[in-house]
């Protein structure tokens, strides 16, 4: 390349850093090497293979004014305050039906050691307990068609091998599994339809087949890494070819 | 004892040869990487390292040297800084919580070791047979092909356009220095510093 064409090279690559930096809109993960790694997870009352954590886990919740609810497109966001938050709850705009004489509405998700663990399979992690109080009257989810603006995120502890799904237990009811999806490396999202019990459950299913698992992913450890070995001695010998063939 | 001479044409062969070698062995690194972090594959540090050294391992047997004077060390911090600026900038707009000093150094050391095997891997190793092969254009592009494949599995789909232009900001930056040294050093700059941007 000449000295020209690297001038403009240089202008546009870094022309294009800066625009889809822009576009992407968030800063991390930058560029790659290893994600910021989440802080252990902080367990109400951790399981006996796990150590208690030093700082307990803490609420999402805030104090808002019904405007911010009714004038606000990306609706009220609250998380709690580990890195990364093991809660986030977001309600969408017009996303619920509050009494006229309603001026502020509390938002809290506390979190609670299990209890009552769902038959279909077990808990990992906290329980959140979503609760919506306005300062007068009731509250109510107005069910708003193909809406993805109110929805729950939680954060899966360190060291599950399978994949959860999230699961809800409305106020005297009993738990059921809701539509979950995974939003980010361990991070899993339903849609808020009521207030109560919201946790992530390893389902039974699966939990029988981790041992099955992890003898795929021996196998599967043990192949790559002789594929790898044959592609260095592989190098090793085109190279060896190329020098004996100059010489 | 017979000698054998061998036609031009036929040391034009290996360096295809090579270039398929070294990306099945990419591609096998990063099947390791993946099957070892399982869900949490972006943030596992031991699924990191092994990835690092079987591209470490590769770029060895590939013979890649590392040139380290003045402009290369100039011209990677240059680099670094200015991938650093679109995240500062965003960061200060935003609202996002910076992460605390607990763990930095583990961490730091992990991803500057990832960063760099990388670049030695991609703009090192890999840069320098298909320079040989076909053109340093062309280098730069495929590198930054592999820069962004390698992370979809981590980070998703929506980091495709911001991964590729890094890709193709680092291979520019491998292109002006001479060497993987460079882009390496931009590299780790740029992911030591999103821990507190």
């Amino acid at each position: 390349m000449t000295r020209k064409p690297k001038t403009k090279l240089i202008l546009v690559a870094g022309l294009a850093v800066v625009a889809a930096a822009l576009i992407n809109g968030k800063a991390v993960p930058i560029y790659d090497g290893i994600g910021n790694p989440d802080e252990p997870y902080r367990y109400v009352s951790p399981p006996a293979s796990q150590k208690r954590s030093t700082s307990p886990p803490t609420d999402a919740a805030g104090l808002f004014n019904i405007s911010d609810l009714t004038n606000n497109l990306n609706g009220l966001y609250v998380s709690s305050n580990e890195t990364g938050p093991q809660v986030a709850v977001n309600l969408g705009e017009n996303s619920l039906i509050l009494s006229p004489e309603a001026k502020t509405v509390d938002i809290k998700a506390v979190p609670l050691a299990p209890t009552v663990q769902p038959s279909d399979g077990t808990i990992a992690g906290n329980v959140y307990r979503l609760t919506i109080t306005p300062n007068t009257g009731t509250v109510e989810f107005r069910f708003l068609a193909n809406s993805s603006t109110s929805y729950i995120d939680l954060r899966l502890p360190q060291g599950f091998l399978s994949q959860p799904v999230m699961e809800h237990k409305p106020v005297n009811g009993s738990w059921m599994r809701v539509g979950t999806s995974q939003v980010g490396n361990d991070i899993y999202e339903a849609q808020l339809s009521d207030v109560g019990d919201y946790a992530l459950v390893i389902p039974k299913s699966t939990v029988s087949k981790i041992h099955h698992q992890h003898k795929i992913k021996t196998a599967l450890v043990i192949g790559i890494l002789i594929i790898i070995a044959a592609m260095i001695a592989i190098i090793f010998v085109i190279r060896s070819g190329s020098k004996k063939g100059r010489q | 004892m017979i000698a054998v001479t061998y036609p031009k044409a036929i040391f034009v062969k290996p360096r295809m040869l090579l270039v398929g070698v070294l990306m099945i062995g990419f591609g096998a690194s990063l099947g390791l990487r993946i099957v070892l972090g399982g869900y949490s594959v972006a943030q596992s540090i031991p699924a990191g390292l092994a990835f690092a050294s079987c591209l470490l391992l590769l770029t060895l047997a590939a013979g890649t040297r590392a040139i380290i004077n003045r402009k290369v060390v100039l011209i990677g911090i240059a680099g670094g800084l200015f991938l650093c600026l679109p995240a500062m900038f965003i960061h200060l707009l935003g609202s996002s919580k910076l992460h605390g000093g607990k763990g930095y150094l583990s961490w730091a050391a992990a991803a500057t070791t990832v960063a760099f095997a990388e670049e030695a891997f991609l703009r090192g190793a890999l840069f320098d047979v298909i320079k040989k092969w076909r053109t340093e254009k062309e280098a730069v592009i495929i590198a930054a092909i592999l820069f962004t494949a390698l992370h979809i599995p981590l980070y998703g789909w929506r980091i495709v356009p911001l991964d590729f232009a890094v890709g193709i900001w680092l291979g520019v930056i491998r292109s002006l220095s001479g060497t993987f040294v460079a882009s390496g050093m931009a590299h780790a700059i740029a992911d030591l510093a999103s821990w507190w941007i």
